[in-house]
């Protein structure tokens, strides 16, 4: 019997696939559908507190466009507030009543004091844990790095310090040096890194010229970055690792939890392949284990990883000079076929 | 007074509603205006927890009418807990008996009254004491505040005093002038009234309560021989209530540092002229009287405080022995009285006295009428006259009954440093919003005194406003519209045309205008007559193009930010640095938790607003221009030249007293809204002749009838503007014409539903900008007035289809509605079916603003002059005003009938034999609409020719009852479901052959939004701010349950041609029909905004939100089931998408969300038991019920 469990910030999970935050998550049929596919946990989608924002200004607009048009009828509603983050906590509440498997919550704020209070919210709904989704696209021309960062590790540990649960942090690949921005969250408290989220990245149009603003799924391939940085991780860290990011099938899987991965996060392959897909990737991973005669994670996360990696260059710049010195080989590969 | 003062800055109603707060238990209301907004402050504190005196939120109820909430307050006090409530004009009429029984039974009951006129030959939301005065003989006392301080200081006085001497209070002030009015007042707390409560009264009152601990019998029946005793034995009560009121006032005093009594006397200790008066009045004649002191006048003014009980003790304790002369003013009307009520009650004082004083009244004021410091100085003056003019009207030129005191010129009277600014804008762009937010910034920053205050006109869209503002130093007593300001500015660019917004402006004063134009060309356009008053009274002249800079900001056409800032950079009203950072901090308090993005796009439109505002060159030779602008002389009827364009023209203040000869009764003539001429759309849709398929599906839907298909014929065409796009009409009934889909682009609102309805897959209507559609102006003229109705070939076709009924002629057009609006065009279709022999009674709310706002008549006549004859009555009777329109007719029919009987009998002798004939023909088809038509124009001839005969003269009498009138009642959810629905139920059981129309908009939406028994469940409204938790009403169903009620449901955007059956229907039914329409509305909140108020209600009902059926009870009588459902089975999935696209739902989800979800949960539950119920209905077989 293949074992597939894995611990992942202290939470024994029965595989290590995590269907990742996304729209996925709005409809409880679709998220019944993903838990007896056989997933290990979800990621609510993110409160984003940005979107909170530009609600209330929809629903104030709303409320007042017809305002002080008439004597009679100054206003046409009640004085009502947009009540912030609680429609997402009640529907987040509701998911994680409705499901066995862990549900994670995913967090993303513009003001440090949201970061504290969302965060203690969304703790309060009965989540198994917390992501902290440091999604920032750059805008200033004046704020440091080092600021940036150093506000992140700020939040993150006062998060750990107001919440119970374990918090996950989820990063983007963008910093200067992103192992030591990690290697702070880890000591921050951080009890797991997900590498990486994926920024905004809007098109333009060339015929209209306009801004276009296309669904950012990911693609095959686009697993490498997160690949390399499990590998590099493995190890080093008190924290889990979460991979993430153009991860497809059972075998993109494997690749991760080789490289030392802790678990994966998947959503575009549910959108490209539809939900039940998820138990193919298990089966595949399944399959593959047995073919190699593992029994469980353990028998094989991070034997790739860097730390466990024979050539300790090999993760570093290695694998790029290897690339060059082995050219003429893979050139002569590419001719055969 | 030690403690430091803290000021807020609100309105009357805020003040009222603040202190009411604390003293009541219970509060049963109504909404009307101007009161509603007290009610809605009660509940909303209320839904926020906020605490009585008791340390409990203070229960409050809607209730079906004020009827309804007078009774529920005497249930209430009768129970035992100290209740309240607020109410104005006709909703205090209501109230009337119910104020008889409090009263007569002691009961501690507060009713706070924003004072309005009552509807008399016109209905008035305006302020005057004519609502107070019907109330003065309930029993009630009565307590007067002038101002918004004085609604703080006073409205606590009411509620102490009724629970220390068991006398109910009415606690009454002006309707809007302080109702509305924004003041920077001095608070009233908790803690300062709370110690002043008696609790040994209260506890009293509440041992006497009804409780089965206390079994009693309350209400009993007496009979002559004690009913009388025992109504005397309460007058020590009464006679306690001054000395009651004199003590709190005191104390109020005490607290507040001002000085009230019951009188209150202010002027000159040894004044020998003064006046007496009571209400907002009062500030302007104090600032007044101040003004002519400095001038060494000694002039004084009695302020009446308690109006009831009326205490000569407390007059005389302030009256200056000096006085030889009074002026009383009142603000109401008693016609065919000796005078108004107070003028003699102040006459009374003095009976049988020794040297009484010369006493005068006069009225002033009704209707919110400005009572200036001018009139002020004519009543002083007519008072110094060797025999002064009693019985004087102020504020009005009467040259009919001359009773009016001369207008003398304006003096300004407002103290140094006061600074007064008015602002024109229009209803949509911010103007009003935006002086609110700067009246709030600097009252509540800086020690400047503010007040604020509104207009608008009848308007739903596009209508003008005008905001009076004022700033000074010292607390700001001028109780009227700015008529000298220091700064004016114009919102709107077209206004320079319309408007002499200059009027009045100080000498060396500010213009800023909003100009779309540049400079050079914005002076081209100035006329004259501004250009010339700037030079002749050396004006600032500002310009800036804000509406260019919002959109440039991407604030769309928010334009008031911008203009705020420019107005408090070219002001100076405080330093500009210092509003440059508190308008940028209220900008952090009000969108600060909207995000950084939100608080920076409005910091820049207001560096925007400052930085872009120039200063223009006012050349002298301005001054060689005449004050007399090019007009060109329009033919116009005198009646629109006389009446209705200086109304339009804000100039009906200048209107005298002769205007309405011949018109006393309130009579309009019908179709002026057809002058107008607004031209208040920025886009208006362009006709596209290649693609149109000529359904007229555009015209069916226009809320404002201004696109219409046209007929013409090939003489017409030829006399037709060259550049006028026709084509072939199709059809064979319309072989040989030409058609054409015609725009009235200056009627248009610019909605786009016609463009949204439009079938064709290439649109044929485009929306593009009002500018480049003028030409339509000429094509519109030549259609409309040049071409004939094609009468012969529409009037009996129209019948056939709803493509065929379009090119009937409207006669409801051009209305004020919203653009957009869901109820015209249902009521637009029947006047085009049956228009010509429409009467309508039509309850008041939307329907009865937009129907008939004076000067603007929607209702219009066709080409033989018929059209509907529209009356409104009031709110609540609607139902009984239309029935008693129909008995009329019936009656007078029924002697038409006798007649014409008659006349085939013996009584005919002499007739000619075709008039027989046609008596004949009269009496077989006489409740045959369009059959009674053709007889009449057949027959009135014949009897004209004949009237020497008796019988020919007595039939012309009543000639216009010899065609079958068709009754339409119509009015809203809040008057059918609520407050009128007593009568309907009535009406719809009498069985009589009328029709009503109910325009479902499923909320109280003239009046603001205020929840009504249609409410559905989930709906945020006024009372249901958490969401409306009880299922609406099926008031199709209640009907139905008579059997022989002819009933429909209808939306026409989900399908037009039920609807068109259905007033086809309805109206040949004889018997009561009611039809109720679902309307799309503003206080929907439709997301997708209201051009797609039709496509809103084709969703309703695909997704099981609102269901069509007919009940035809004529089918019953052939065996078939009279219920048809006609909507198809709903798509249930897309119900709560539905709810999604209007804020009234969405707005409950982002507030109370786990509300939302419960309700809406119960919200489909409800619309599916709904449909389940009509499955049923449908199933039934009636073939047993066939008539054997």
């Amino acid at each position: 019997m293949t074992d597939l469990r894995t611990r992942y910030m202290g939470i024994e999970l029965a595989n290590p696939i995590i269907v990742g935050a996304s729209n996925l998550v709005e409809n409880l049929d679709d998220l019944r559908e993903i838990e007896q596919a056989g997933a290990a946990a979800i990621v609510y989608k993110s409160l984003f507190e940005e979107q909170i924002q530009l609600e209330a200004w929809e629903m104030e607009d709303g409320l007042e466009e017809y305002e002080n048009r008439s004597a009679e009828a100054a206003s046409l509603f009640p004085d009502i507030k947009h009540a912030g983050p609680k429609e997402h906590i009640h529907k987040l509440r509701k998911t994680v009543e409705a499901l066995k498997i862990p549900v994670f919550a995913s967090l993303n704020c513009v003001y440090d004091v949201s970061w504290l209070d969302y965060a203690e919210a969304l703790s309060d709904t009965g989540v198994a844990g917390l992501e902290l989704n440091f999604y920032a696209t750059p805008k200033s021309f004046t704020e440091s790095g080092a600021l940036t960062e150093e506000r992140q590790v700020k939040i993150v540990k006062e998060i750990k310090q107001r919440v119970e649960i374990p918090v996950a942090v989820k990063l983007s690949p963008y910093y200067s040096n992103p192992l030591n921005l990690i290697k702070r969250m880890d000591e921050a408290g951080a009890d797991a890194l997900v590498l990486f989220n994926r920024l905004f990245q809007p098109e333009i149009d060339t015929d209209r010229e306009q801004h276009q603003f296309p669904w950012n799924l990911s693609h095959p391939g686009d697993n490498r970055l997160a690949l390399r940085f499990a590998g590099l991780l493995h190890g080093n860290l008190k924290a889990s690792v979460a991979a993430n990011t153009g991860i497809f099938t059972g075998d993109d899987v494997a690749q991760m939890l080789l490289a030392g991965a802790d678990t994966v996060q998947v959503v575009s392959t549910l959108y490209k392949h539809k939900i039940s897909y998820l138990s193919r990737m298990i089966a595949d991973l399944t399959q593959w284990m047995q073919a190699k005669g593992y029994a469980k994670i353990d028998d094989f996360r991070g034997k790739l990883s860097q730390k466990n990696s024979k050539d300790p260059f090999a993760y570093k710049r290695a694998q790029y000079v290897d690339i060059l010195m082995k050219s003429s080989s893979i050139l002569e590969t590419y001719r055969l076929h | 007074m030690d403690k430091k003062k803290k000021f807020i800055t609100c309105d009357g109603n805020y003040a009222a509603a603040h202190v009411a707060y604390m003293f009541s238990e219970v509060a049963a209301i109504y909404p009307i205006t101007p009161s509603s907004n007290m009610a809605e402050y009660v509940d909303e504190w209320s839904s926020h927890g906020r605490k009585n005196i008791f340390g409990d939120p203070v229960t409050v109820s809607e209730m079906q009418s004020e009827g309804g909430a007078a009774g529920a307050v005497h249930g209430s006090l009768q129970a035992g807990a100290l209740t309240s409530t607020f109410t104005a004009s006709q909703g205090l009429l209501l109230m009337l008996p119910n104020m008889y029984k409090i009263a007569g039974e002691l009961l501690p009951g507060v009713f706070h009254v924003s004072a309005r006129s009552l509807a008399a030959q016109a209905l008035s939301i305006f302020g005057d004491h004519s609502d107070v005065m019907s109330a003065r003989m309930t029993g009630f006392a009565m307590l007067a505040s002038g101002s918004v301080q004085e609604v703080m200081d006073l409205a606590g006085v009411a509620h102490l005093a009724a629970i220390r001497g068991r006398v109910p209070f009415m606690h009454f002030f002006d309707g809007f002038r302080t109702s509305h009015e924004i003041q920077k007042v001095e608070l009233m707390s908790q803690d300062d009234l709370e110690p002043l409560l008696d609790r040994k009264a209260l506890q009293r009152f509440r041992d006497n309560a009804m409780n089965p601990e206390n079994p009693v019998t309350r209400g009993t029946a007496q009979n002559p021989d004690i009913y009388f005793q025992s109504r005397e034995s309460a007058n020590p009560f009464y006679a306690r209530v001054a000395d009651n009121v004199e003590d709190y006032m005191a104390q109020i005093n005490r607290i507040t540092g001002r000085e009230y009594h019951p009188f209150t006397y202010y002027g000159h200790p040894e004044a020998e002229n003064i006046i007496v008066a009571m209400g907002s009045v009062t500030e302007t004649i104090r600032e007044t009287i101040d003004y002519l002191a400095a001038q060494g006048k000694k002039l004084g003014l009695v302020t009446v405080h308690l109006y009831r009980p009326f205490s000569e003790k407390y007059f005389f304790r302030v009256l200056p022995k000096s006085v030889r002369r009074i002026a009383v003013l009142d603000r109401t009307k008693e016609p065919g009285a000796m005078g108004e009520p107070l003028y003699l009650d102040v006459r009374n004082l003095f009976y049988g006295k020794a040297e009484a004083p010369l006493i005068v009244g006069g009225r002033y004021g009704l209707s919110s009428k400005d009572t200036l410091p001018s009139h002020v100085i004519a009543v002083i003056q007519n008072l110094e006259m060797p025999e002064p003019k009693n019985g004087f009207t102020l504020g009005i030129v009467d040259d009919v009954s001359f009773l009016s005191l001369p207008e003398l010129p304006k003096v300004n009277v407002s103290p140094k440093g006061t600074f007064e600014a008015k602002f024109y804008g229009i209803g949509s762009d911010g103007t009003v919003g935006a002086n609110k937010n700067s009246i709030m910034i600097i009252g509540e920053s800086t020690d400047k005194y503010a007040q604020a205050y509104f207009a608008y006109d009848s308007k739903k869209s596009g209508g003008i406003t005008t905001s009076h503002l004022r700033f000074g130093d010292v607390p700001i007593r001028a109780t009227y519209l700015v008529a000298n300001p220091d700064f004016v500015a114009c919102h709107v660019p077209s206004y320079i045309w319309k408007y002499d917004m200059l009027k009045g402006l100080k000498d060396g004063g500010t213009f800023l205008m909003n100009s779309i134009w540049d400079v050079e060309t914005t002076l081209e356009k100035l006329p004259n007559s501004m250009k010339k008053y700037m030079a002749d009274h050396q004006i600032k002249f500002y310009l800036i193009n804000a509406t260019q800079l919002a959109r440039d900001l991407g604030l769309g056409n928010r334009t008031n930010t911008i203009m705020q800032a420019a107005f408090f950079k070219i002001a100076n009203v405080i330093p500009y640095e210092e509003a440059d950072r508190l308008m940028k901090r209220f900008i952090v308090k009000s969108f600060g938790r909207k995000g950084e993005e939100v608080v920076n796009m409005n910091n820049r439109a207001i560096d925007s607003g400052a930085d872009n505002v120039v200063l223009v060159e006012v050349p002298q030779d301005w001054k060689e221009l005449s004050y007399l602008d090019d007009s060109r002389e329009r033919d116009l009827p005198d009646f629109i030249k006389n009446i209705v364009e200086p109304i339009n023209a804000l100039k009906g203040d200048d209107l005298p007293v002769s205007a309405f000869l011949g018109r006393e009764d309130g009579t309009f003539p019908p179709g002026t809204a057809a002058y107008e001429k607004r031209g208040i759309a920025v886009s208006v849709p362009e006709w596209q002749p290649e693609h149109c398929i000529q359904c007229n599906i555009c015209a069916y839907v226009c809320p404002h009838a201004c696109i219409r298909p046209f007929l013409i014929s090939p003489e017409e065409k030829a006399e037709a503007p060259g550049d006028m796009v026709t084509v072939p009409a199709k059809g064979k009934m319309f072989k040989g014409l030409e058609y054409r889909i015609q725009l009235s682009p200056m009627d248009c609102t610019g909605c786009d539903n016609c463009v949204q309805v439009c079938p064709t897959k290439n649109k044929s209507l485009v929306m593009k900008p009002l500018e480049d559609q003028l030409v339509e102006k000429d094509h519109w003229e030549f259609l409309a007035h040049k071409t004939t109705p094609k009468a012969e070939i529409i009037d009996e076709a129209k019948h056939m289809n709803v493509q065929i009924s379009q090119f009937a002629q409207p006669l409801f057009e051009f209305s004020g509605a919203c653009s957009g609006c869901g109820e015209t065009p249902y009521i637009k279709l029947i006047t085009q079916l049956f228009g010509d022999r429409m009467m309508i009674a039509n309850a008041t709310g939307c329907s009865s603003i937009y129907g008939g706002s004076a000067p603007a008549t929607p209702y219009t006549t066709n080409h033989e002059g018929r059209g509907p004859a529209w009356g409104n009555s009031l709110f609540e009777d609607n139902a009984e005003y239309g029935f008693g329109m129909h008995m009329a007719g019936k009656v007078l029919r029924q002697r038409l009938q006798k007649m014409m009987a008659e006349g085939t009998n013996g009584k005919g002798e002499g007739l000619s034999d075709e008039l027989k004939e046609l008596f004949r023909q009269w009496l077989e088809s006489k409740e045959d609409g369009a059959k009674t038509k053709t007889l009449r124009d057949q027959m009135v001839p014949l009897l004209e020719a004949e009237k020497d005969h008796a019988l020919a003269a007595q039939v012309l009498e009543l000639k216009q009852y010899i065609t079958k009138a068709s009754t339409w009642i119509i009015g809203g959810d809040g008057w059918a479901y609520d407050i009128g629905y007593g009568g309907l139920d009535h009406v719809l059981a009498s069985g009589e052959n009328v029709n009503v129309l109910v325009l479902d908009t499923e909320v109280y939406s003239n009046t603001g939004g205020q929840s009504s028994k249609s409410t559905p469940v989930g709906a945020v409204a006024k009372f249901a701010a958490s969401g409306k938790r009880i299922r609406k009403k099926d008031l199709g169903t209640m009907a139905m349950t008579y059997g022989y009620v002819y009933v429909a449901q209808v939306a026409m955007g989900a399908n037009n041609s039920q609807f068109f059956k259905a007033v086809k229907e309805a109206e040949a039914y004889d018997g009561p029909s009611l039809i109720i329409a679902y309307s799309p509305c503003i206080s929907h909140g439709i997301h997708s905004g209201m051009q797609e108020t039709q496509e809103q209600e084709l969703l309703a009902v695909e997704a099981g939100y609102w269901h069509l059926y007919r009940y035809n009870p004529l089918n019953e009588k052939i065996g078939r089931n009279p219920f048809k459902l006609d909507s198809r089975t709903p798509q249930w999935d897309k119900f709560k998408a539905f709810l999604n696209r209007e804020v009234r739902y969405t707005s409950l989800r982002k507030t109370f969300p786990e509300v939302a979800e419960e309700l809406f949960d119960a919200a489909e539950e409800n619309a599916r038991w709904r449909y389940e119920s009509y499955k049923r209905y449908e199933s039934m077989d009636f073939s047993s019920m066939v008539k054997k």
